[in-house]
């Protein structure tokens, strides 16, 4: 450096006038450079400070947002859930009114469990029977283990309905035909042959005013048969089938007017008479064969 | 030289928003690029517009100052760029002289007893033979003297090599020195 340089030369230039900026200039230069620093906080821990209270907001708002969205979601996921459960819960209350619903069925079986040790002494049962339903179905429609699904309950309801308007000539149009022993229904099918068919047709009163089934004739077409069931738990309810099951004296209306025929075909003309006027009293609905209806 | 922070030290306090450290650091320069840029522009309009100009763009590159030089070496490389950017906008004439660099056979060299010349009428003599130098050539001697630059920083600002500097700033001594040699013309 020190070849490049004259001493001369370098005394010479520093003889020359010294021009400097104008002071407005120099003010200027220096404003902006202090409105540059000013613009900035003076150290990094007042810009941090700064930081902190320009909006606290601004810095969380996106923060905020996530976390309300992934409440939302789960708010949302844990509802499906719940909703999701809600019917597998509930899957086995199905199950539990299909049971509910098959009681009323298991019930009058029960009942006629119940009932049958009452009758067992006599020769008839106080549960009315079909005298046409077989033995072996007795037996099964009177076990106390198995009770019909529902589904074979509807088909047999059907197949009732069916059978009984194919049968609506000549059956009772009631689908509860009492029923007793099987010789006592023998007695009850001899009297009904007897009847003309118009008249039990007649004789009976329609199927909604029915008299309780315990009371009406026997019908053993194979359509009551099948609505047994049906008819065995509206006659739970029935008044007279309680008072024959709680009479010790308990026997079917054929029974009965099997008897007050065979008393009369005697001569027995006042034993008939009263157990006629005891048969009305004890059945007052009940309609009676033409030959004892006078 | 100056006492106290360097010149680097002071641009990365105002860097850190120290603005009493940007007017020490101004203080110590704003002459010696007004000078530089003053004689070079050739007008006083157009040197301060200049000089403006390479003070604010110092200020707005504080942030990202990075000492990998000497702060006058960089400070001189924005005036001298900002320079550049005048003359090409202005295409003055002026800046052919810096493609065109003549070499011409003044004895530079020759020592010439004094003369006893007074100050102020070399001084100005001076003036008007720097005016007259080539703009590369004066561009060179100008930062030597105004910005104490030596012939790598010369290069460096200026964008060219070392050697391209030094016979730039070689023939601008030359013939400053011839011109102080002449006896004064009436």
């Amino acid at each position: 450096m020190s070849e490049s340089r004259d001493p001369r030369l370098d005394e010479a230039y520093r003889q020359t006038t010294r021009d400097e900026p104008p002071a407005e200039l120099d003010e200027r230069i220096r404003a902006a450079a202090r409105r540059a620093v000013d613009a900035r906080p003076q150290s990094l821990p007042a810009r941090a400070a700064a930081d902190r209270r320009r909006s606290w907001s601004v810095r969380w708002r996106v923060p905020l947002s996530i976390a309300a969205t992934v409440l939302i979601a789960a708010t949302l996921t844990l509802m499906v859930q719940e909703e999701e459960r809600r019917p597998r819960e509930e899957a086995p209350a199905p199950a539990t009114s299909t049971d509910r619903m098959s009681a009323p069925a298991a019930k009058p079986e029960a009942a006629r469990r119940d009932a049958s040790p009452s009758s067992s002494g006599t020769s008839t049962t106080s549960m009315p029977q079909s005298p046409a339903v077989p033995l072996e179905e007795q037996r099964s429609s009177t076990r106390p283990s198995a009770p019909t699904p529902p589904q074979s309950l509807e088909k047999r309801r059907e197949q009732a309905v069916e059978a009984e308007r194919n049968a609506a000539p000549t059956a009772p149009p009631s689908a509860a035909a009492p029923s007793g022993a099987a010789a006592s229904a023998a007695d009850g099918a001899a009297s009904r042959a007897a009847q003309p068919a118009s008249e039990a047709v007649t004789a009976l009163p329609p199927k909604a005013a029915a008299p309780p089934p315990a009371m009406a004739p026997a019908a053993p077409e194979p359509a009551n048969r099948l609505s047994q069931p049906l008819s065995r738990d509206r006659e739970l309810g029935d008044r007279p089938a309680r008072a024959m099951r709680e009479s010790p004296l308990a026997r079917s209306p054929e029974e009965w007017i099997a008897e007050i025929r065979r008393l009369k075909a005697q001569g027995r003309e006042a034993d008939a008479t009263a157990e006629l006027a005891e048969f009305r009293r004890r059945y007052p609905d009940y309609v009676l064969p033409t030959d004892l209806a006078r | 030289m100056t006492s106290g922070p360097s010149d680097e030290e002071l641009m990365l306090a105002y860097g850190a928003g120290d603005a009493a450290a940007f007017d020490a650091l101004y203080a110590r320069h704003r002459g010696a690029v007004f000078r530089y840029l003053r004689r070079q522009a050739g007008n006083a309009a157009i040197a301060e517009e200049i000089f403006q100009d390479v003070w604010l763009r110092l200020i707005d590159a504080r942030a990202s100052y990075a000492p990998r030089a000497k702060f006058t070496t960089w400070l001189f490389t924005i005036a001298h760029n900002r320079l550049m950017d005048h003359f090409r906008a202005n295409a003055r004439a002026a800046l052919v002289s810096y493609d065109d660099d003549p070499i011409d056979d003044v004895a530079a060299d020759t020592p010439r007893p004094d003369e006893s010349l007074a100050r102020k009428r070399d001084a100005a003599r001076l003036l008007a033979a720097i005016e007259a130098l080539p703009a590369a050539q004066r561009e060179a001697f100008l930062l030597q003297q105004e910005g104490e630059l030596s012939l790598e920083e010369i290069a460096a600002v200026t964008g060219v090599n070392r050697e391209t500097a030094k016979s730039r700033l070689r023939y601008a001594m030359g013939k400053l020195r011839a011109e102080l040699r002449e006896p004064e013309r009436t």
